[in-house]
């Protein structure tokens, strides 16, 4: 499975994915995500979701399997639900009338007093 | 015929004005002549005389504000600057030794230009990186095509943050897709450790990994501007569009005095504009 190991000239010098592989990873990732939300499932990693996962979107993650590097197929699903209760998160803090603090990385000037 | 008949009743208070002002006997004289009209005829004159010197006046005026903004913005961010330096060293940054994808040794001496002219931007990866790496390349990507155009020199330098699998041979492969500038480098683990600690980067690889394994490393993600000396002097982060970035590499060069001209002009009678 993943890149590494289908391809026997890697096997010695681990390179990592080229940007064509990269890109095709994320590509098919972005359809696989697309199902995901359109049937409303928030942690495709969570196994109470799996046979959902399976029965609404199997053919594009086992797609998404194919192009993807094992490590990254985990990390994006993750980043995934990260990013997704982030967004809530944040969305109710707003609806609660929290104000966004800008936070700004300008060390030019933070010596000034 | 006297010279009232020949003046016009409209130009007569600039003419008392004016006679008034150059009263000379020798005037009394010639005002009789009839050709001395001649010198009132042209009414437009005095006042064209007038805006030459009010134009002039504002010109230099404009040209001297310009000039002098200019000066007192470029001064404003020298100060700042120097005041940075004078806290003490910098934090960030220090002597590192590493390998490029040539196999050549590339120290923190490598940082410097001798023609005082190139800056170089230090960015911290791993060539496994699933998404933020290649983004914040082709970021630096486009900002070296930006600057390239504004003719400030750039050394970009793409660091590992594993050094297990990055090989010299691996990092020359993955850079073929991002900025043909890219310098990449490499190095024991204990020398890539030792450079990121410097840089205060952090970075974590799983424990008990092979080379042949598949693992992410997780990593902080800033580019590391550096001057021509070899100093420290910004950060740009994650949240910096190209514009941004460029923005501050554009103000750090601007704002760029080599150390010998620095110590000449605060040694001058100017120099209290410098401290």
């Amino acid at each position: 499975m993943g890149l590494f190991s289908s391809s026997t000239e890697t096997e010695k010098t681990n390179f990592a994915p080229a940007k064509k592989e990269r890109t095709v990873c994320w590509e098919k990732r972005d359809l696989f995500f697309d199902c995901l939300t359109k049937n409303n499932i928030d942690n495709s990693l969570d196994a109470k979701e799996l046979p959902k996962v399976n029965s609404e979107c199997g053919n594009e993650k086992k797609e998404f399997e194919a192009s993807c590097v094992n490590s990254w197929i985990k990390y994006f699903q993750e980043k995934r639900f990260n990013d997704l209760t982030r967004a809530r998160y944040i969305a109710k803090l707003e609806a609660e009338g929290a104000q966004p603090i800008p936070i700004k990385l300008e060390s030019s000037t933070r010596k000034k007093n | 015929m006297s010279w009232s008949d020949s003046v016009p009743v409209h130009m007569a208070p600039i003419l008392l004005a004016d006679i008034s002002l150059n009263w000379t006997p020798g005037d009394i004289v010639a005002i009789g002549g009839s050709d001395t009209n001649h010198k009132y005829a042209k009414g437009g004159s005095i006042e064209f005389a007038a805006w030459k010197a009010i134009l002039l006046f504002i010109g230099a005026g404009a040209i001297g504000t310009y000039f002098f903004s200019k000066e007192k913005e470029r001064l404003r961010k020298q100060r700042e600057m120097e005041q940075n330096r004078s806290v003490g060293k910098p934090l960030i940054g220090g002597p590192f030794s590493l390998v490029d994808t040539e196999g050549n040794k590339f120290t923190h001496e490598n940082l410097k230009d001798e023609n005082g002219k190139r800056f170089s931007i230090i960015y911290f990866g791993f060539s496994h990186c699933p998404d933020v790496c290649p983004e914040e390349l082709d970021k630096l990507g486009e900002m070296l095509t930006e600057l390239k155009k504004d003719n400030i020199e750039m050394q970009p330098i793409f660091i590992t943050c594993d050094p297990a699998r990055d090989t010299p041979e691996v990092i020359k492969t993955y850079l073929e897709d991002f900025h043909p500038d890219l310098v990449g480098l490499t190095g024991s683990y204990d020398q890539v450790k030792n450079c990121c600690k410097q840089y205060r980067v952090y970075f974590s690889t799983p424990p008990n990994v092979r080379p042949d394994q598949d693992y992410l490393v997780d990593h902080s993600i800033f580019f590391y501007v550096m001057d021509p000396e070899g100093n420290f002097v910004d950060v740009i982060g994650r949240e910096a569009n190209v514009k941004e970035g460029v923005e501050k590499i554009r103000k750090a060069a601007d704002a760029f005095m080599p150390e010998s001209e620095r110590q000449k002009k605060q040694q001058s009678w100017l120099g209290f504009l410098y401290k």
